[in-house]
């Protein structure tokens, strides 16, 4: 062990240090990248790099695109897009056993597609199917549990904030980590219908069957469904087609959402003001912790201890499964009592390398991290969807949601399995449109 | 005593063509020759700074103390190096190397106030990468064109195209996307960042090239070590302007070669008369920037005579 | 109280500027679009759009830093608070509060130097040649901002933590 490495240890552990005595997660990292490329480098270089490093990120047009996918999804929230996709789900599936569960997974994944994290689009459903749910005799812990899982959806599904912090950190296309998401996405769905399926048939007293929706009802759910299907189309189709860049496609999708708020005339000074302030509230935490993570993403680097911690891990002669799977538990022990995205930041720096070490596509490991933070937002004590779903409705007790959050987790860790063991599946399609 | 260390920073992979062949080998000959005094460690990939626009700033603020700039990126500042970017001016990345270093060691051109530059240099000129066959200038009438530069969007502007904007990392996309219909970029380039594969018709009209530059802050380097010093010195300068120019040189050969080859990609040398087209529209745009500025005058005149020496074999 | 009115105030100011600045990013949003539809329909894109979105979009979000402060809107970890009691919580609040404060002052007076240093270097954005100074002055002024919003912090107790995403 050499001094760097050392250093770099101390420099986690005042990050984590700071972490545990409530400082914010971007700040503490800052700090202690600061303060550790100081020692190392002079203290005037690590400080003219915060001004660098913020300035770099502030004007990045990638991720302007975080900001501008979390106006869409507010707006389109505004302009009740989540309920027409519920009621058209619901209308396709509802009589079925569990229909409203499904409805709700798959109203979460067409939201999704507009939207670009969990919280908001558990949030947004945790308003628009909640209340269906326990009104036709769900069990709430069930329909509260479907409800956070299915918001996970929003961070698999493009558009995904997540999706940029690591492209953007990782220096890949947000692009083709959009494209690789499609797949797995899908088998997302299929997981959360199957999990759901699985849980009624033998719970059946959780999820009481409903009525079948008439042809009219139906028709009618599919015309009021017309908007977010075009928004998805433009923003999604728009980008692969080549009309824009993904900046752009983020942009058109704010204006176009904006746009369907004030046709529905559903934009009041209220919902307005609500939409605005969110955006502010969200992006600028988040880019707090990107800044931060840069800053201590140079420490990391000029130290040069994760090239030597990539080194020691071949020296060692661990076989790579084996490691790939101590990660695994690492980050879902990490997710458990820290932010899940804060914990991919963090270690990205040393994990990355390891990965590029062993042969593996970064596009690969992205599309597995957001599947890593999918289930840490739903593991208790910290389970961010969960908390989430609880505020919308207080009465459900925490233990309840949990409970009902189970048969997702074990579908998500299945899930999770599968994409390890065929990366073909997150790979092959970005191949396919490279041509 | 123990060698003074210097961090070299560059936004390329370790891998990358200049980094690998030309920055690499400097800091290795420099430490050698210091007789021990000096230690020069690569940071490639980006990793003191990610940014290519802010390499030069990494090294003003002392995040590292040798960096591989692009001078246009700091607009405004280098603006007499554009006379590197005028088309049709130079033919190679070596004669535009050793005449601008020329340039530079004589003291015509401003903006390097308070900087060592090591060498300074230019790539070779870009040219035109598109999917549909481009040979006269009206194939760029209402075209989207990405590139770079305050002259070349002029060029482009001039020709009847809509100069687009697109970072590097992102052309190839935005070709194979049709963001853009073609791209202005050396053949090094190309191959870098897989150009080739995303479009199938390349134009070789040399249409101006990019002023780069090996920097170090000129008080870190005189509070070097005399040895130190006489290390650096003796490692940079025209020489080292002139294995730059070679190396890119050998590269844009090399990809060129490479995709004129390739069954997919039809590389068009234009002829005189095509090449008078073209010149018919473009020249006006260079006398434009002779005009601009009395100085330019200067610099124009003075880099042709070196142009004129450097091909004469001196 | 006097102090609760005043950090009312404070709040409410960097709210409105925060509202504001969202406000100037969808309109930014929507001069994209205009871009993106100029060049795909006509091909002839906006001339220099680009850089000045990434410049403005620069100053918009650093105008959200502020509220983002003040109202204490950050991903933290609370579990060492909440297990220890609301008198620890209350102390390792206001120790996270002097360490942001300390790390945004920080940020702003670097930034006013990098807003001072464009400005004696005469930098310019690429094709239409304006200065970048004025964009960074404004980055420097929101943060100098931020810094002094998180300061006040220091001696506000807070109500609950917000949590994030
Ligand atoms: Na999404
Ligand atoms: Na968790």
């Amino acid at each position: 062990m050499n001094d760097p490495v050392v250093l770099t240890l101390l420099g986690l552990f005042a990050t984590f240090g700071l972490v545990a005595l409530h400082v914010p997660v971007g700040v503490a990292m800052g700090a202690a990248g600061v303060v550790g490329f100081g020692l190392l480098a002079g203290f005037d270089p690590a400080l003219a790099m915060i001004a660098s490093e913020t300035t770099n990120n502030l004007a990045s047009l990638e991720l302007a695109t975080i900001p501008l996918f979390v106006l869409m999804g507010s707006f389109a929230s505004v302009a009740g897009l989540p309920e027409d996709l519920y009621r058209l789900a619901y209308a396709l599936v509802g009589h079925r056993r569990g229909g409203l569960a499904m409805a709700t997974v798959g109203g979460c994944a067409g939201f999704g597609a507009v939207c670009g994290s969990s919280v908001a689009t558990a949030a947004t459903f945790g308003k628009a199917s909640l209340p269906s749910m326990i009104s036709r005799g769900y069990s709430p812990g069930f329909a509260a549990g479907t409800v956070a899982s299915g918001g996970t959806l929003g961070i698999l599904i493009p558009p995904s904030s997540i999706m940029v912090i690591y492209a953007v950190l990782a220096q890949e296309l947000i692009i083709t980590l959009y494209i690789a998401a499609l797949v797995p996405a899908l088998i997302a769905l299929v997981f959360h219908l199957c999990a759901i399926a699985v849980h009624t048939r033998l719970r059946p007293q959780d999820a009481p069957i409903g009525p079948r929706a008439t042809a009219a009802e139906r028709w009618q759910a599919a015309r009021m469904s017309c908007p977010v299907v075009f928004l998805a189309a433009t923003v999604i189709g728009g980008m692969a087609a080549g009309v824009f860049t993904a900046t752009e496609s983020a942009a058109v999708g704010a204006v176009l959402a904006f746009g369907f708020a004030v046709w529905r005339r559903a934009l009041t000074r209220k919902t307005l003001r609500q939409a605005l302030m969110g955006t502010a509230g969200t992006s600028g935490m988040i880019y707090v912790l990107i800044i931060g993570a840069s800053l201590f993403g140079y420490f990391a680097a000029v130290t040069q201890a994760p090239q030597a911690m990539v080194e020691a891990v071949q020296a060692s002669g661990i076989p790579v499964w084996a490691a790939v799977l101590a990660l695994m538990v690492m980050f879902i022990l990490a997710g458990a009592v820290f932010d899940e995205v804060a914990a991919m930041v963090i270690s990205m720096p040393f994990v990355l390398p390891l990965i590029i070490s062993w042969g593996f596509d970064p596009i690969w490991w992205g599309v597995i991290n957001v599947v890593i933070i999918e289930i840490g937002m739903l593991t208790p004590p910290l389970g961010m969807n969960v908390f989430v779903v609880k505020g919308i409705a207080p009465t459900i007790p925490l233990t309840a949601i949990y409970r009902g959050v189970t048969p997702y987790l074990v579908s998500n860790i299945l899930r999770l399995s599968v994409l390890l063991m065929f990366p073909a599946l997150s790979l092959w399609l970005p191949q396919v449109l490279k041509g | 005593a123990d060698p003074v260390k210097l961090k070299f920073s560059s936004f390329e992979p370790p891998m990358a063509n200049i980094t690998a062949n030309v920055l690499t080998p400097l800091a290795k000959e420099a430490t050698a020759a210091s007789k021990g005094s000096l230690q020069i460690d690569m940071f490639a990939g980006g990793t003191l700074g990610r940014n290519p626009l802010q390499q030069l700033k990494l090294v003003t603020d002392g995040v590292a103390d040798v960096g591989w700039v692009v001078l246009p990126y700091t607009p405004g500042r280098f603006d007499d190096t554009e006379i590197v970017g005028l088309p049709f001016v130079t033919s190679n990345a070596t004669e535009a190397s050793v005449a601008l270093h020329r340039l530079y060691a004589e003291g015509t051109l401003v903006g390097f106030e308070g900087l060592k530059m090591l060498a300074v240099g230019a790539t070779p000129p870009v040219v035109i990468h598109a999917n549909k066959p481009v040979r006269l200038p009206a194939d760029l009438k209402g075209k989207r064109v990405r590139a770079s530069g305050d002259h070349l969007t002029r060029v482009i502007e001039a020709l009847g195209g809509a100069p687009v904007q697109v970072g590097g990392g992102q052309i190839a996309e935005s070709l194979s996307r049709g963001v853009v219909d073609m791209t202005l970029n050396n053949w090094g380039f190309v191959g870098d960042f897989k150009v080739n594969e995303v479009s199938s018709q390349h134009l070789d009209l040399p249409l101006g090239a990019v002023a780069v530059g090996i920097v170090m802050r000129q008080d870190r380097f005189d509070a070097l070590p005399p040895e130190a010093r006489s290390a650096l010195e003796g490692a940079s300068g025209e020489a080292l302007a002139r294995k730059l120019g070679q190396a890119f040189d050998r590269q844009e050969k090399e990809v060129r070669a490479r995709v004129s080859a390739s069954g997919r990609n039809t590389v068009t040398t234009p002829s005189e008369a095509e090449v008078a087209e073209w010149r018919k529209v473009i020249d006006p745009v260079n006398e434009s920037w002779r005009t601009a500025k009395p100085r330019n005058q200067r610099i124009h005149a003075a880099f042709a005579e070196h142009l004129k020496r450097i091909r004469a074999g001196a | 109280m006097s102090d609760s009115i005043w950090s009312a105030r404070v709040e409410r100011a960097a709210a409105g500027l925060a509202l504001a600045a969202v406000g100037g990013l969808l309109l930014l949003a929507a001069g994209t679009a205009v871009d993106v539809l100029l060049r795909f329909v006509f091909a002839s894109p906006i001339r220099g759009f680009v850089d000045i979105a990434s410049l403005t979009g620069a100053v918009l979000l650093a105008a959200c830093f502020p509220h983002v402060l003040v109202s204490r809107t950050n991903i933290s970890v609370d579990i060492l608070g909440r297990s220890l009691g609301s008198g620890f919580k209350t102390a390792l609040d206001r120790f996270a509060a002097v360490v942001t404060a300390a790390f945004f002052a920080l940020m702003a007076w670097q930034y006013v130097r990098f807003a001072m240093e464009m400005h004696e270097t005469q930098q310019l954005i690429p094709v239409l040649r304006w200065p970048v100074w004025l964009w960074w002055s404004a980055v420097a002024l929101f943060i100098v901002l931020a810094a002094s919003g998180a300061a006040l912090t220091v001696w506000k107790r807070m109500p609950e933590d917000n949590s994030n995403e």
